[in-house]
């Protein structure tokens, strides 16, 4: 989460000069301010989209060169500048004719819709007090600087509440069609969520598609598949292509409740909405979104905008989350998974998305609108910009709960009649500074600090091009009640090279809309399409400004809409190139992206299906944020009765018996005996097995783990069990309690070798956490075997260590020192690497600097990555897209005490700011639902949102707890250099993408070394933090170069929480909570 | 020379106020709306921190115990102790200071529990001194003020002491109620979905009556919604009534909504109204009956404290049959089945349907009004008006209960089961309420 106190950060960064220089208005010509008055019939809370702001566009209006400036205002008028060089502008709204007769002006696009050779212009309106006076203006260009407003002769004079409209030819008639985004009329608050209206079409509004025939436009929405329900709040609409078809799709981001849509082109004038199918998790209340590649792998991705605050203090004062049980109900109800959160949508290339705004660190920046991917520094690689900041905090919570209704007492409602002026006077007013960040290359993402942006501001639209001619790109702000902002770009003083493209497009489509450039620099590729709406209610120029690094030549492709390609090499930098679309050649389409897979998915209907019980552990544990109950299967794959085909041991969840599974020709068949046997233990919830011959009998029996958190402390369902095998795969029951009779503990993890040297094999077992008790710590048992299979719990004596070490996931027995016994590795949540070594069957710590690497770890894998002949280790972590950040400086820590003294145990995760201070995680309700006494110590969350620590406690309290911390998010693997001691080997980034709960290896593609497979993720998280769900299986190639990651795993492609990946010759089992066990076979090269 | 003559002219003056005993200031004392103003105070302070229901009911009573078991040392020949008929309150030790005045000392026991169990302190910090301002004006004799303050606040300590094992603590972190699937249990319903309140408050100890299910109610109808069965003729009648409401009828459901938070969304814009809870309402009424009784310090007192026990365990007994029950609300069904659009005339509270809170505990503190001022006792009822709602005008605080819990079919979040067997259960309560707690003596 964000630590840094934004206002602290602006006071002392003015030494270095700033990319982008505010102009001042008066000076450059540009007399314009949206400003919003009040009045008790139309205001914020008559009107929802009060706050909303105008937008900008920016194009040539008169071909002379220069890109002019139009600019929405909400109650006033709307204005044209003709920009007249040397960044001096001429307002000419009168003139023109276009300042919009009709009422409340959202966004703005200019295209040259008549192929005339003049762009025109499209104002969208959302109407006046009644509703009324809202149809789309359309000024066409005369082309002598006057306009005639003629949208209803266009058929677009629209009367729906529209946000913007963008351009394209979506079934490549070679003619440009319209996508009209209206939001919806209806009340928030009079909505059941039940009733999902999504398929209704709103006779009044819903978004339209408008086909353009001869010139007159149509809506064929119903025909092509585009929802206009009541329910769509739209407030962004991105047109791109996601597949690399060379077909337009669209992406429409909506406010509140509704989820975004993601239109896929199906090529015949019709859409599929796939965005379920792609997506994992996104926006909550969507604002404005921007599609284009960032990672410059030629794909091109979606960044959302969102509300979530970046600074603390406004986290604590303005946010609320959505809880556990309302997120269920609207996933339940078709909204799918939505968060309070910015969200950047990687395209994997294979119709799917991973949402990596938490990595890329972009995922709170206040309430945002309009967000931009463009080259600010010419370095080749997108930055962001991302314009935000209301007017008023309409979710100040000290306002919603005391303010606001004291004053609705004091103002007396009668009738239903509130006396609004008052009730919005006293919303506070906060001025929140734009965000951007630096694309550092390869995904990287940082504050731009000095780009001179950041200025605290109620921001809108906003839109880029090159204003001065200068080789870079300008950016023009509209601001509600406040001037807007025109920022000249310095980037010139960087002395990186620019190109600028310009093309000239089929009669129909003068614009070239939807043409795609592919740039080829010395460093990288860069990918960008013409398609001038992007952001907040803006279009941008149409001429692309492309920054090159330090390239002196570059190749280009163009790829025009009717699929003809240009291709230019050596074209010489800092100039504007043309070219025509008459002197493009014919191109086969290449079919996109298939690598040659090695993968192959099969499953059976046989396969079992994982089922976990309805338990919610917020429920019970409520200041926790990753629920616990959610951690099997973790399967075993082995031959239990002797026919050489192995068979399978399928951990059940509480309620849900234990499947022990054997293979038979082409299914799996249950043992009676066995299910009888299974069916008793079903109310334990078991997570992982483990197979071994146990008593030296020759076959393989199994000790099963009991834990998870839905059973009482108290039950004896805690006990682990260990059922024998007689040989022929039947098993009963061992009468022991296991780890022992004292036991009744929550395990999970279990492994064994033979640690005393005398021909049996012994166990350890772990503990995951103390039931109830989240944030204290676990022990892990040493089982010692007498030789026939029973079990002494001997870690008092041989491994005092171990008790009481941490919240226990994995541990794995390795001879480490080489010295011929079996040594020990233990992991855990909240825990560090620790080694223990084997000491004539005493394990003793062994210290090195992993002890401090403490994290969230899932999972050990140990096997030799280097292909050095010794073992090394990867160790799955939390990873680091999340909420969460920890380093050795911000620690994440969690204080385990019972802080109100009601005989309940409390953990309270913080983290470190960088003030050296430590804050809660949790809201202030939050913390009050857990401790109902701090409420009194905090009447309102003004008092909260600077409390640390010590002063919501106290110091006493905080010394007396139980304390642990990590520093350490990421998965790691380590190079074994031989006695306990190691060295970090890098992993692909990618790895870090969600939480690893499985780890495999083998030689895939039979080149000799081992890859690897990775699998993770976790669902059931609070929707503070948001599900872990970037994931789809890792696989990566062990190449001499180092680990390679490939985007599509070469087939292995799996949604779901990875639990246990299991490869099994040549077959790959992959045990899913909550989802059927599956199988990839992969092909032997 | 000027101070030393001024300070010589003060010290005559406080000598002079010493020579004649002052007993104005006792006379003022006696006026029972010192202690209205307090509990006024009290109630504005449980609707700005927002108190649920049950729990605001539990501030209402522990601090007018307190008050009450100051109070009787004024009588204690007329008043009897609460100790030995409130479950394990032990005795207070008897006050032995002389300059004690008992009607100022319940004032500070009441306000000192009051300020432990509300959140605010810095709205009870305003009232104090005011008060405080207020007791100087009647010349109240400073060792008087002193004595008092420390007896009220003793005794303040004393009922808080035995507050703190009622289990309230205990119950802040027993686990949340977890959503059922099955259609006949209880689900959060529109617009905020908020989660159930205080689904253990029937394991907070019980003041009266012996447990929490002492006076269960019938088994709800049987879950079934076959067309013309008898739960879903209870369910058509909530459907249909809405439909066919006359405005009398509306306003009896607005004027008895008494929900203590409700929102009102515009967009991501949002604001709330507050007011008070049903048993805030019905302290409410205690209010209007004491004054035009015309009760004096002591009665007025006597009367909050036996209408805030029925209060306290009526509650209690409603909530245990509400999570046992687990009865879905009506407004999840018809939306479901019947009619999407459908909305209650009031927002459906974050809780169980069965049996209707405010059926049982106007019933319950109505039958402990009656008692106290007898049956035909009529009144205008003038709770709302700070809110924004009409007074109205009743015969008898049974008719007054009576409304309240048919308004709550008016208002579309009852059944009619919940509503008669409500009247019911929260009879039961008050009638042993009534048999079991004797307050004043013969």
């Amino acid at each position: 989460m964000y630590l840094i106190f934004i206002t602290f950060l602006y006071s002392c960064n003015n030494q270095k000069p700033k990319l982008f220089e505010l102009q001042d208005l008066n000076s450059i010509g540009i007399n314009f301010s949206n400003d919003l008055g009040f009045s008790n019939d139309f205001n914020v809370y008559k009107y929802r989209n009060y706050y909303n702001g105008g937008g900008v566009s920016l194009g040539d209006i008169n071909n002379d060169g220069l890109i002019d400036v139009y600019l929405t205002a909400n109650q006033k008028s709307n204005k044209l500048f003709l920009n007249q060089g040397d960044f001096t502008f001429k307002d000419i709204t009168d003139l023109a004719g276009v300042k919009g007769d009709k009422a409340w002006s959202t966004g703005v696009t200019m295209v040259d819709l008549n192929s005339d050779g003049f762009m025109d212009i499209y104002v969208c309106n959302s109407g006046d007090v009644k509703g009324d006076n809202k149809q789309n203006e359309l000024f066409i260009n005369n082309g002598d600087l006057t306009f005639t407003e003629s949208a209803k002769k266009y058929g677009l004079a629209d009367r729906g509440f529209s946000t913007h409209a963008t351009f394209f030819d979506y079934d490549k008639d070679g003619d440009l069609d319209a996508y009209i985004l209206n939001n919806s009329y209806q009340a928030i608050g009079s909505f059941d969520l039940r009733r999902n209206e999504r398929t209704k079409r709103d006779s009044l509004g819903g978004d339209k598609l408008m086909e353009n025939i001869n010139g007159h436009f149509f809506d064929v929405s119903d025909k092509a598949g585009i929802y206009g329900s009541v329910i769509g709040f739209g407030l962004g609409v991105s047109v791109g292509d996601v597949n690399g078809d060379n077909w337009d799709d669209i992406f429409v981001s909506n406010d509140f409740f509704e989820r975004d849509y993601l239109y896929i082109n199906q090529k015949n004038g019709t859409f599929k909405e796939s965005l379920t199918d792609q997506m994992r998790s996104i926006s909550g209340a969507s604002m404005g979104a921007d599609m284009a590649d960032l990672n410059n792998d030629g794909l091109n991705d979606i960044f959302v905008t969102e509300m979530l605050p970046s600074d603390y203090q406004r986290l604590k004062t303005v946010t609320t989350f959505e809880g556990w049980n309302k997120y269920q109900y609207v996933v339940k109800n078709g909204y799918h998974h939505q968060f309070t959160r910015n969200m950047l949508h990687l395209n994997n290339g294979n119709n799917t998305f991973s949402e990596i705004g938490r990595w890329t660190g972009v995922e709170a920046s206040d309430w945002s609108w309009g967000a931009l991917f463009f080259d600010m520094d010419n370095d080749g690689f997108k930055d962001l910009f991302i314009a935000n900041g209301i007017y008023q905090d309409l979710t100040d919570q000290d306002y919603l709960q005391y303010v606001s209704s004291e004053e609705v007492i004091k103002s007396v409602i009668t009738n239903n009649q509130v006396d609004y002026k008052r009730l919005v006077d006293i919303i506070p007013s906060n001025k929140v500074p734009n965000h951007s960040y630096k694309n550092t290359g390869d995904l990287g993402f940082e504050n731009f600090e000095n780009s001179g942006l950041n200025i605290p501001s109620f921001s809108n639209g906003s839109a880029y091009g090159d204003l001065d001619n200068d080789g870079d790109l300008d950016l023009v702000v509209n601001n509600v009640n406040m001037l807007p902002f025109v920022f000249k770009n310095k980037a010139e003083t960087l002395n990186n090279n620019f190109i600028k493209i310009k093309l000239i497009g089929s009669d129909r489509n003068p614009n070239s809309l939807g043409a795609k450039i592919k740039v080829k620099t010395q460093l990288t590729n860069i990918y960008q399409e013409v398609q001038p709406v992007r952001g907040f209610q803006s279009s941008m120029d149409l001429v692309a400004t492309i920054g090159v690094g330090k390239s002196k030549i570059v190749d280009i492709k163009i790829t025009w809409p009717s699929g003809k390609v240009t291709m230019a090499k050596n074209l010489n930098v800092n100039t504007l190139h043309e070219f025509d679309v008459l002197n493009a050649s014919i191109s086969e389409v290449k079919s996109p992206m298939l690598d040659n897979l090695i993968f192959e998915k099969n499953i059976q209907n046989y396969f079992p299906v994982h089922k976990e019980n309805l338990y919610v552990d917020f429920d019970s544990e409520r200041l926790s944020y990753h629920m616990l109950s959610t951690q099997g299967p973790k399967i075993s794959i082995a031959d239990l009765n002797g026919d050489s085909k192995n068979d399978i041991v399928f951990p059940g969840a509480k309620g849900y018996p234990t499947q022990i599974l054997f293979a038979n020709e082409d299914e799996w068949i249950h043992k009676e005996k066995n299910k009888n046997l299974l069916e008793q233990n079903k109310e334990t919830e078991h997570i992982e097995s483990a197979v071994l011959d146990v008593d030296n009998d020759g076959d393989l029996d199994i000790y099963m783990t009991s834990g998870g958190v839905e059973t009482s402390i108290y039950s004896t369902s805690l006990f682990d069990i260990l059922l024998l095998n007689d040989g022929s795969g039947i098993f009963t029951k061992s009468i022991q309690n296991l780890p022992d009779d004292e036991s009744k503990i929550s395990s999970e993890s279990v492994t064994y070798a033979d640690i005393d040297s005398d021909g049996d094999l012994d166990l350890f077992v772990g503990e995951r956490s103390k039931i109830g008790k989240y944030g204290l710590p676990g022990s892990g048992y040493i089982l010692v075997n007498d030789g026939t299979g029973n079990f002494q719990n001997q870690t008092k004596n041989l491994a005092p260590k171990l008790i009481n070490i941490g919240m226990i996931t994995d541990a794995a027995f390795y001879d480490f020192d080489n010295d011929g016994d079996q040594d020990l590795i233990v992991v855990g949540e909240f825990m560090g690497i620790n080694f223990f070594e084997n000491i004539e069957g005493f394990f003793k710590p062994a210290e090195n600097i992993w002890k401090q690497k403490t994290g969230w770890w899932n999972t050990i894998d140990i096997f030799d990555i280097d292909g050095d002949g010794i073992e090394d280790i990867i160790i799955g972590n939390h990873g680091t897209n999340s909420r969460f950040k920890a380093s050795e400086n911000n620690p994440i820590l969690c204080y385990y005490n019972d802080f109100d003294g009601n005989g309940r145990g409390e953990g309270v995760l913080a983290f470190t700011s960088n003030n050296g201070k430590e804050y809660p995680y949790a809201l202030r309700h939050n913390l009050i639902d857990q401790m109902k006494s701090l409420k009194k110590k905090f009447p309102n969350y003004a008092t909260f949102k600077n409390a640390d620590l010590i002063s919501i406690f106290s110091k006493q309290l905080l010394n007396d707890s139980y304390v642990c911390s990590i520093n350490t998010l990421s998965t790691i693997a380590l190079k074994n250099n031989g006695n306990f001691s190691f060295t970090k080997i890098p992993l692909p980034k990618q790895v870090q993408f969600s939480p690893v709960y499985s780890i495999a290896h083998s030689d895939i593609d039979k080149d000799g070394d081992l890859d690897i497979l990775m699998g993770g993720n976790l669902y059931n998280v609070k929707p503070e933090v948001g599900s872990y769900d970037a994931s789809y299986g890792l696989f990566i190639e062990n190449t001499p170069e180092g680990l390679v990651f490939h985007p599509n795993g070469k087939g292995f492609n799996i949604t779901g929480e990875i639990r246990s990946l299991v490869v099994d010759k040549n077959q790959l089992w992959v045990g899913r909570n909550r989802d059927t066990l599956s199988r990839f076979i992969f092909k032997n090269k | 020379m000027i101070k030393k003559i001024n300070f010589k002219i003060i010290l005559l003056f406080v000598l002079t106020i010493s020579c004649t005993p002052n007993t104005e200031y006792i006379e003022k004392l006696e006026n029972p709306e010192l202690f209205q103003d307090a509990m006024q105070n009290l109630t504005d302070v449980i609707v700005y921190d927002i108190f649920s229901p049950p729990v605001a009911s539990r501030v209402y009573a522990y601090p007018s115990i307190a008050a009450y078991e100051t109070m009787r040392f004024s009588k204690p020949k007329k008043f009897i102790t609460l100790s030995g008929q409130v479950k394990e309150l032990e005795q207070v030790k008897s006050p032995e200071d002389k300059n004690i005045n008992f009607n100022l000392a319940a004032l500070y026991a009441f306000n000192k529990v009051g300020r432990a169990l509300i959140f605010s302190e810095d709205k009870m910090d305003s009232f104090d001194e005011i008060f405080y301002k207020k007791i100087k004006s009647f010349k109240t004799p400073r060792r008087v003020i002193k004595s008092s303050k420390k007896y009220g606040e003793f005794v303040a300590d004393h009922v808080l002491e035995w507050a703190k094992y009622d289990n309230y603590n205990q119950t802040r972190t027993y686990p949340k109620y977890t959503i059922r699937e099955p259609e006949n249990f209880w689900k959060p319903t529109p617009p905020d979905y908020m989660d159930g309140i205080e689904p253990h408050w029937n394991k907070i100890r019980t003041l009266v009556i012996k447990s929490a299910g002492m006076f269960p109610s019938k088994p709800p109808i049987k879950f079934d919604l076959t067309k013309g069965s008898p739960f879903q003729n209870q369910l058509q009648q909530v459907y249909e009534i809405g439909e066919n409401l006359s405005d009398e009828q509306i306003e009896m459901a607005k004027f008895w909504d008494c929900n203590p938070y409700v929102t009102h969304h515009r967009g991501h814009a949002m604001f709330a109204t507050k007011k008070i809870t049903p048993g805030g309402h019905w302290i409410g009424i205690t209010s209007v009956a004491t004054r035009k009784a015309k009760s004096n310090f002591s009665e007025t007192i006597n009367a909050y404290v036996n209408v805030s026990i029925s209060l306290f365990d009526g509650f209690i007994s409603c909530w245990d049959e509400k999570w046992k029950t687990l009865v879905v609300r009506p407004e999840t069904l018809i939306n479901k089945y019947y009619d999407e659009e459908w909305l209650p005339i009031l927002q459906t509270p974050p809780f169980p349907e069965y049996t209707s809170g405010h059926s049982v505990i106007s019933r319950a503190a109505a039958v402990t009004l009656t008692d106290l001022f007898g049956e035909n006792f009529n009144f205008v009822d003038t709770t709302e008006l700070k809110y924004g709602l009409p007074e109205r005008s009743f015969n008898s605080f049974i008719h007054a209960s009576e409304e309240a819990a048919i308004s709550r079919l008016y208002g579309g979040i009852h059944y009619m089961m919940a509503i008669e067997e409500g009247v019911t259960q929260g009879n039961k309560v008050g009638v042993f309420i009534v048999d079991n707690l004797q307050t004043k003596s013969n």
